[in-house]
């Protein structure tokens, strides 16, 4: 396994990385092409999650043994993280039902035979008139009682009054959550309320999926934004984030995705079916704070006074999680930041309204890091080449663009989000088009992001 | 890119019919294999149904753009998925029928693979194989993890499928993406080849073969009978070459 020296990744499920050798393995790993929740291969050799150093170690030990050495905080601290496996740990549950409807090549008849029995049953009790008439009156209390309270809670979500509109909720919505959610009709009602006060309390409703929650998302989305989430992310990954945080490494655990996202790209971005937060992203910037608020009183999450690094890094990351809500509420940043490390950077940069200023943002970081930021300096760009509304880009900025538009993937680095309108916004401005020219045409291709 | 395929179907040693199906077309860059699932009626006309609806969509879609790819396999594959249950409505004596299927889109510099089941796709390259496709069974699920012993059936066999075209209204398929190189060969084989040879005997006979490409799905087909040829057997390879 492994013996040619050649190696294929597998990242997040849906793409291939390589074949390689080790030397480009550990470089590209660097750069951050894949992370340690992706797959490696070698020939003939099974695939194994990086992070699970045991499996690692028995099929690819010169692997494993790469990684120990050259990973500043890696699981070689052994920060409990084995289990993350990015979008496969939500298709379980879809592959549980498909097991559970018992489809399998040798024994098919017997499931056809078991499907039949269940179908016959299922008619029977449809066809009670018990059941019907259960259903129908079900119906016509919720029918009465939706009308009203969907215009109540509607009003006080508008006024901004939270505390209100949360109580309310609490008392006469939730507990009949689930009902609501039944029908098509009542559930586009409903929805934008429930997300509402789902991502100002814990980030989940009894008797309403995660799924429907957060909406349909690209698979390099955080998959579960509720508080209680991100307190078990953070005690799978505290290693890992406190390195990112303090600038030493760079990885992609769902605490440093989110901590790398750009608050304008979620600004830009308003869904159907949501209110306040304007999106599911959003949503997970505000569920974090909530969690980390509670950090303060809980043993183990840098609330002991003997683990000050820890709580320095808790509140390195509150002020930042605060500063990316308070970007995607105003469209502004006054974050004050340092300038070496990596995250602060992307704080500097988000902060900045003149195109000069962005550049010095970067600072002392480390060399190393700095490409990982032309792509954000990039979209820095266009977000303030957007905000101007019209008129045209100077030659310097064209010249800055023109040198980062090599660099902008249809994916942001960090946070895997999808940048391809910022991108194509980019290019109009570079094929010539005025900045109100660019604006319409991108608005055009895109209805669901508002550049400007 | 030149995309050059060929590929091969067998009816194997020890079954009656021929449930598998190939279609591939070099002008299109597509290829795709289904494998009938065995034991049930009407396994050869899922597969069937299988290859020529992909065939159909990406005929009549025209130009599809690479970002468009993933999402025009995920529609076009829901479709087919639902063609497959709408014909074992009409036809009961054929209801519940289903099918593997490993569909390849060469589009530019890249591939995308559209997979469910247990058929396979490898990538072959400078003497190493890799397999590419988790196989959706139920000895991979639980090895992976993603199933715990109290959710599999009782007496389930390893190689039970989960996951398969035909067993359910929803049906995912796994989409990958794959940035090509010249000189990649990519092997895409129903079971009744990767259960009869090791993928290092795979392997081992394109490199011995790689100047007789043509040949390369009759020497794949010989091997897996030579080994018992207990099921149907396809073969498809794409080999990835220079414009």
């Amino acid at each position: 396994m492994g013996q040619s020296g050649y190696y294929l990744v597998r990242r997040e499920c849906r793409e291939f990385i390589g074949p390689m050798k080790l030397s480009e393995f550990q470089e590209r790993l660097g750069r951050l092409e894949f992370g340690m929740q992706d797959e490696v291969s070698g020939h003939c050799g099974p695939w194994v999650i990086l992070d699970r150093k045991d499996d690692l170690v028995k099929a690819y030990p010169e692997i494993a043994k790469a990684l120990g050495e050259d990973l500043p905080l890696s699981w070689r601290e052994n920060t409990g993280h084995a289990k993350v496996i990015s979008r496969k740990d939500q298709r379980r549950d879809r592959k549980q039902k498909i097991t559970e409807q018992k489809n399998s090549r040798s024994d098919f008849n017997e499931y056809l035979q078991s499907r039949k029995k269940q179908s016959t049953f299922r008619k029977q009790v449809a066809l009670g008139v018990v059941f019907v008439s259960f259903l129908i009156g079900l119906a016509i209390v919720a029918k009465k009682d939706e009308a009203p309270l969907v215009a109540d809670v509607a009003t006080l979500a508008t006024r901004g009054d939270v505390t209100e509109f949360l109580n309310v909720m609490g008392l006469k919505v939730i507990p009949n959550a689930g009902r609501l959610i039944k029908t098509n009709k009542s559930q586009a009602m409903w929805l934008p309320y429930l997300r509402m006060y789902a991502y100002h309390t814990s980030g989940a409703i009894d008797g309403v999926s995660t799924k429907i929650l957060r909406g349909e998302l690209p698979a390099a989305a955080l998959q579960d934004c509720s508080v209680e989430g991100w307190k078990r992310k953070w005690r799978e990954n505290a290693g890992q984030t406190v390195a990112f945080v303090q600038g030493k490494s760079l990885n992609k655990n769902p605490w440093t995705k989110l901590l790398a996202y750009d608050p304008f790209w979620i600004r830009r971005r308003a869904a159907k079916a949501w209110t306040k937060p304007r999106n599911y992203y959003e949503g997970c910037l505000m569920t974090a704070s909530t969690a980390m608020r509670s950090f303060s009183g809980e043993p183990g999450y840098g609330s002991d006074p003997q683990d000050a690094v820890t709580a320095e890094v808790i509140s390195a990351m509150s002020r930042r999680i605060q500063s990316q809500l308070e970007a995607i509420s105003t469209g502004k940043s006054n974050a004050t930041v340092d300038k070496s490390n990596f995250l602060a950077v992307l704080s500097c940069m988000e902060s900045q309204t003149s195109v000069a200023a962005l550049d010095a943002c970067r600072g002392s970081l480390d060399l190393s890091f700095r490409p990982l930021t032309d792509e954000r300096l990039g979209l820095a760009i266009i977000r303030i080449a957007a905000a101007q509304g019209q008129g045209s880009l100077d030659k310097a900025t064209v010249s800055m663009l023109e040198g980062l538009n090599q660099k902008l993937s249809v994916e942001d680095v960090m946070s895997r989000s999808d940048v391809s309108p910022e991108v194509k916004f980019a290019g109009y401005l570079l094929g010539g088009a005025s900045i109100d020219q660019a604006l319409s045409k991108a608005e055009l291709d895109y209805a669901d992001v508002k550049f400007h | 890119m030149r995309i050059r395929m060929t590929g091969a179907t067998d009816i194997g040693r020890k079954r009656k019919g021929n449930q598998d199906s190939i279609f591939f077309d070099e002008s299109h860059g597509l290829g795709v294999v289904a494998d009938g699932i065995g034991g049930r009626k009407g396994g050869e006309i899922a597969s069937s149904i299988a290859v020529n609806s992909m065939k159909r969509a990406f005929q009549s879609a025209g130009t599809i753009r690479h970002g468009e790819v993933n999402s025009f396999l995920i529609s076009a594959i829901d479709q087919l998925n639902s063609d497959i249950l709408a014909r074992g409505q009409v036809e009961p004596e054929i209801a519940g029928m289903g099918t593997t299927m490993n569909c390849l889109a060469f589009v530019g510099d890249r591939l995308h693979l559209a997979h469910i089941g247990d058929s396979r796709t490898y990538l072959y390259q400078d003497g190493n194989i890799f397999q590419l496709t988790i196989d959706h069974n139920v000895g991979t699920f639980a090895e992976r993890g993603w199933l715990k012993p109290n959710q599999v059936m009782p007496g389930a066999r390893d190689e039970a499928l989960v996951k398969g075209l035909g067993l359910g209204p929803n049906c995912e398929a796994d989409i990958y993406e794959f940035e090509l190189q010249v000189g990649q060969i990519f092997v895409t084989c129903s079971d009744g080849l990767s259960g009869m040879i090791s993928d290092a005997e795979i392997g081992s006979i394109i490199r011995k073969n790689l100047s007789k490409f043509d040949s390369l799905p009759a020497l794949l087909i010989a091997s897996a009978n030579a080994a018992g040829g207990r099921d149907n057997i396809t073969v498809l390879l794409s080999e990835v070459r220079g414009s």
